[in-house]
This record gives C-alpha cells, structure tokens and sequence, in this order.
C-alpha cells in the first residue's frame, strides 16, 4: 500500500511542476516578452484628443504671431482639445469661451496665485473681460 | 518631468486636459494628474495644514476658505519611479519598464487586484470605473513617441510642468537639473522618483 502512495504523489507533484515550469518558461507572457511588446504599441498608437501649437499657427498663423501676452501658452489651454478641429475645420469642435468665469479660472485673485497678473472679482463687474483686454494681443 | 511649484497657479489645465486626452470620466474623483492645494501655518513642534484636492473638471480653489495665510498648490502624477513599488508587486507582470523608463500597465495582462494600489507611496494609480483595470498617468506615451508634449505640460499656461529626456544634454530638463536644486516627493520610501519638484515643502505633501 505505502510504495503506491509514494509512487502516486510522486506523480502529482512531477505533474504539477511541469505544468508550472512550461507557464513560467513557455507560455507566460512577462517572460516571453510578446506581452510587453504588444502593449507598448498598442499604447503608442492611442488616438490623440490635442495636437499641438505648431499645427495650430499652420492655419491661424495670423493671430499665432499676434500674440504678445498670452505668447507662451498654448492655443488648447483655453480653445480646448483640437485634433477634431484640426480635421473638420468646424467651428463645433473648439472652444470659444468669452465669459468672465472663464478668464478668473486663472486671473483671479486667489492666495498663492503669483506667477500671473490677477484682478479681484470686484473689477469692473458684470462687464465682460474681452471687452477691453484683447487675449490675442 | 519637472515641476517649478512656484509656478502653478491652480487653474486645474492639466487636470482636466488629462481626463479628457486619457478618456477618464471628468466627473468622478480619480485622475491620473492631480492639483493640491495647500493652507500651512508654521508651528512648533507641528505645522498645522489645511489640504485640499482637485481631481475633478470642478476647481475647488476658486472658492475655498484658507485658514491660514500661506497657500501653495502642488500639481502630482505618477512618479515613474526607477524602483517602482508597482511593478515589484505586480503578480501577473502587468507593469513594466520600457525603454526609456516609463511605466506602463498592460491593460490586457492586468487583473485588477489593486495590489499596486496599495503598494504605491504617492496614491498615483487607481482602477479604472469604466475598464475595470488599474490605470496611471503614462506620461502621455501616445504623445511623446510622435514627439509631443504630454497633455498636462500642454495645457499649463505658466509653464509649471516641464517635460524633457534628462539623458539628452540639449533638453529643457537636463539644463534644469544641472543648475537649480530641486527635490522629489518620500526620498525615504527608495523608489528613486522621476519627477522633480523646484522649492517644493515637501514635509507637507503627503
């Protein structure tokens, strides 16, 4: 009875580590780097939602050299994700926010706001913004 | 990536840039990237501090009450460590280095075990509501492999967040790491973090 137990356990566990040993050295994906590789390119060629100020200024290159304060940021931190934009040339796809709500987002005077000019929620009240600062000049 | 903390205004550009370029649903709390805003009052032995979060498409700074007079605002990602907790812990090797020392979650490989949740110091990685995965800032990777800025160092209108290879000696960031001191978020922890952070108090970031 005892040497067939033996005999048989031996079996299991022989079983049992083959089977791991062709996961691990085999079929598993770390280690057969298939998994790493795959992913990196699926992440590489992800859709993008913004472009860039470069292709921006391909056709607004007016107002892309007009700027003057507004010079070192970019056309999406106000208008918005652009890559439809730049691919219908719709109007619908970019954001044109001409509200006073949308200037204090960065322009009000919060604490510990320093590294922009900012106003108080007080100035010139219920006039909007763009009616005397020109954002693209 | 560097961060000058001096310079980030809260606006919350980036977050919302983030979530949108990233495909995370603007209204439920978990980001990729995320603004802190702090309120400290210097005391012995210990400094008291109001703490407040944007993670959002909500700014919550625009009407918060400070309690104390000292404000900054600290914008955090994923730290891309070079001995990252995530991807030691990871059972199924879901995470990964890739060459150029990003780390990547394999969306297919990855079971959501939140291991990496748990394992990260920095609170970087969260799972995903919609894909039922952990997921985590990539440094935008669609993005720089077409030689772009990733989307949050787009939409910073102050310049806050600069984004370069620090082995190239002719990028923005190996110039900055040359001549100005910076710091990194929990030294303590070893996970030797790629994201550098210029006058930073980093006693108060948790």
């Amino acid at each position: 009875m005892k040497p067939k137990v033996l005999a048989l356990s031996a079996i299991f566990v022989l079983a049992v580590y083959s089977v791991l040993l062709v996961y691990v050295f085999g079929l598993a994906p770390y280690i057969t780097k298939k998994s790493i590789e795959n992913w990196t390119e699926i992440e590489g060629s992800r859709e993008k939602k913004f472009l860039d100020t470069k292709i921006c200024a391909e056709c607004h290159y007016k107002v892309f050299k007009g700027l003057k304060n507004h010079s070192s940021v970019s056309c999406e931190a106000c208008h918005g994700a652009g890559a439809k934009h730049a691919i219908t040339r719709s109007k619908e796809y970019i954001k044109i926010d001409r509200s006073r709500e949308f200037c204090l987002k960065c322009h009000l005077d919060i604490p510990g706001r320093n590294a922009v000019k900012t106003v108080n929620i007080t100035h010139h009240k219920g006039v909007l913004c763009v009616v005397c600062h020109n954002p693209h000049s | 990536m560097v961060i000058d903390v001096n310079k980030c205004i809260g606006c919350g550009n980036c977050v919302i840039a983030c979530k949108i370029e990233n495909d995370i649903p603007l209204e439920i709390p978990l980001s990729r990237t995320w603004v802190e805003g702090y309120s400290v009052e210097e005391t012995v032995p210990k400094a008291k501090v109001q703490k407040v979060v944007m993670n959002t498409d909500k700014n919550p700074f625009l009407d918060v009450e400070w309690k104390y007079s000292k404000v900054f605002f600290v914008p955090r990602l994923c730290n891309h460590c070079a001995n990252a907790p995530c991807v030691n812990v990871c059972p199924v090797y879901a995470r990964f280095y890739t060459k150029e020392g990003i780390v990547l979650v394999d969306k297919n490989t990855c079971i959501g075990c939140k291991y990496c949740i748990v394992a990260c110091p920095y609170g970087a990685t969260f799972l995903h509501p919609e894909q039922g995965v952990t997921d985590k800032c990539t440094f935008c990777y669609h993005r720089i492999k077409n030689g772009l800025e990733p989307a949050c160092v787009l939409a910073c209108p102050t310049h806050a967040r600069i984004f370069g290879d620090v082995n190239d000696e002719n990028s923005e960031v190996y110039k900055i790491l040359k001549e100005k001191k910076v710091t990194v978020l929990k030294p303590e922890e070893g996970t030797f973090p790629r994201v550098f952070y210029i006058g930073l108090d980093s006693r108060f970031v948790e």
